[in-house]
């Protein structure tokens, strides 16, 4: 126990009994410093859930967008007005949305998905998926046309081309990978709702965020919320920086 | 190439990916946050795990959710404190198994300087009108929870309420509600145990105590005939008979016990039931 601070800490039940924010803020190091369990858990937990999440959203985003850019343009435009309506889908709806799909009682209840990590990753896939097939419409579609034209004239086969122009696209599909990251990996409407914050299990760092700040467990909250920031500006942070070198410089 | 790629993209998901919607001796109990923030199942839990070997998951709602959650069976168990809904899940589900394990008390909390005078009340319907008749500013949870229930009712036997600028609705949990309370120097109605768990943080009072309308009864309900009967009925035997009072009755806040448990002698088996 830190010496000093007025909080006590007894198998991660902590009693409280300071008022202020500096007060809580040092604890909150202090506890980050001692490598917690419960902090460690939820932060894996929050990685594997958004990490997954966006892994599928690639994974369908990508050719989805691809297949929207390069089809006739009718459908490509309509495509490209879903894609981009669909981007400001509000979490809590999402959550909400697929409660209901989920539940024992619903259509899905079959699947017993609810209150699981997978759950989470569902919905946020769903909140992954526009912003990716979005920009990767946008980008491949405004590709200079002779990186359209190239990639057709070696005859090169549907998938390949796919693989050639996505490439073309990197630092703008980069782009938008991190956005989808951001809005996942800090998103609390949809992982508490489905979800259910169960210690151990569906506890993530937005979600203990909530739950100890109702607790009334400053410590733990900003303990939470400085991880919460320094892993989502870190990941950001250091996947951009690594990439900068190769984009290239404007003539 | 693409065979390739695909197999790595499956060797990056499948580590990830596992344990996520694994679910094996788990238990969903869904229950009120005022147990939830209490710490109270923190405590108990762990051994009721190594008796039983029944792992529970918890879902900290409001009694209102917690009783839907469990008659759409999202939830194995649901832990109210919520009598009127109780009631009306009963009259529906006749597979409903019922039980009082414990008690507490509400209390009426309010900023120090007490304007409203509800520290001079003659009783809990005098307490709430001198709130409706002062200036002062109410913190309501209007979240469908017990406690909100039990607030509704006394507002309805008190035959008046704040005018609607003077309540503040939160819609969210006793903590929340109680932290708004104090940084807006409000009264409200919180459980005794969330109130104490959270007393060195807030700027308020106990005002009003001691009624017997004040009375906060914690039952937990089950549905016969539910997919996780058999560990639901157990977890419930557990925390009504076994060993699972005495984790109750030695659980403390600050050294101060806020749940009692059932006493053995009074009737427990329907949302009326009164302990003493």
């Amino acid at each position: 126990m830190a010496s000093g601070t007025t909080t006590r800490y007894t198998d991660g039940v902590s009693t409280i009994i300071q008022m202020s924010f500096l007060d809580s803020f040092g604890d909150a190091l202090v506890l980050i410093a001692r490598g917690d369990q419960e902090v460690w858990r939820v932060t894996a937990v929050s990685l594997q859930v958004s990490v997954l999440a966006l892994l599928f959203g690639m994974l369908a985003g990508l050719p989805m967008g691809y297949a929207a850019a390069t089809t006739r343009h009718r459908v490509g435009n309509i495509a490209s007005w879903v894609f981009h309506t669909l981007t400001a889908l509000p979490t809590v709806v999402v959550g909400l949305t697929l409660y209901f799909a989920f539940s024992a009682a619903g259509p899905l209840g079959w699947m017993d998905l609810l209150y699981t990590r997978m759950a989470m990753v569902v919905g946020q896939f769903i909140l992954a998926l526009p912003i990716l097939a979005a920009i990767t419409l946008t980008t491949v579609k405004h590709l200079p046309a002779e990186a359209h034209e190239t990639a057709i004239t070696l005859g090169l086969t549907r998938a390949r081309r796919m693989q050639v122009l996505l490439m073309e696209a990197r630092p703008a599909l980069m782009s938008g990978t991190l956005i989808a990251f951001a809005r996942v990996f800090t998103e609390l409407g949809a992982a508490v709702i489905l979800g259910g914050n169960i210690r151990g299990q569906t506890r993530t760092l937005t979600t203990v965020i909530a739950l100890e700040y109702s607790k009334g467990d400053d410590a733990r909250a900003i303990a939470m919320g400085v991880i919460l920031l320094v892993v989502a500006l870190g990941i950001n942070g250091a996947v951009h920086g690594a990439a900068l070198p190769r984009t290239p410089k404007r003539p | 190439m693409l065979l390739m790629r695909v197999c790595l993209v499956i060797c990056l998901v499948v580590p990830i990916a596992t344990g996520c919607g694994a679910r094996d001796r788990q238990l969903r109990v869904a229950t009120t946050t005022s147990v939830d923030n209490s710490g109270l199942l923190e405590a108990i839990l762990p051994p009721l795990r190594s008796e039983t070997g029944i792992d529970v998951q918890v879902l900290a709602v409001g009694s209102g959710r917690a009783l839907q959650l469990l008659q759409r069976g999202d939830a194995d168990v649901a832990l109210t404190h919520d009598p009127i809904a109780e009631t009306a899940m009963l009259n529906v589900q006749s597979a409903a198994v019922y039980r009082k394990i414990m008690f507490n008390d509400f209390v009426v909390v309010g900023p120090p300087t007490d304007d409203a005078r509800v520290k001079q009340a003659t009783g809990v319907t005098d307490a709430m009108r001198r709130i409706a008749t002062s200036t002062a500013s109410f913190a309501s949870r209007g979240d469908d929870s017990g406690t909100s229930a039990r607030e509704r009712q006394l507002w309805q036997q008190a035959g008046t309420r704040p005018s609607a600028d003077r309540i503040l609705e939160t819609g969210q949990g006793m903590s929340a509600t109680l932290r708004v309370a104090s940084e807006r120097q409000a009264y409200t109605l919180t459980d005794r145990a969330t109130y104490m768990q959270l007393a060195p943080v807030l700027k308020l009072q106990v005002l009003f105590e001691h009624d017997p309308n004040l009375l906060n009864t914690y039952a937990v309900s089950l549905l016969r005939g539910s997919r996780r009967e058999r560990d639901a009925m157990q977890f419930v035997t557990w925390i009504s008979d076994g060993n699972g009072r005495a984790r109750i009755a030695s659980f403390t806040i600050a050294g101060v016990a806020p749940f009692f448990v059932w006493p053995p002698a009074r009737p427990r088996d329907t949302p009326t039931a009164f302990p003493q």
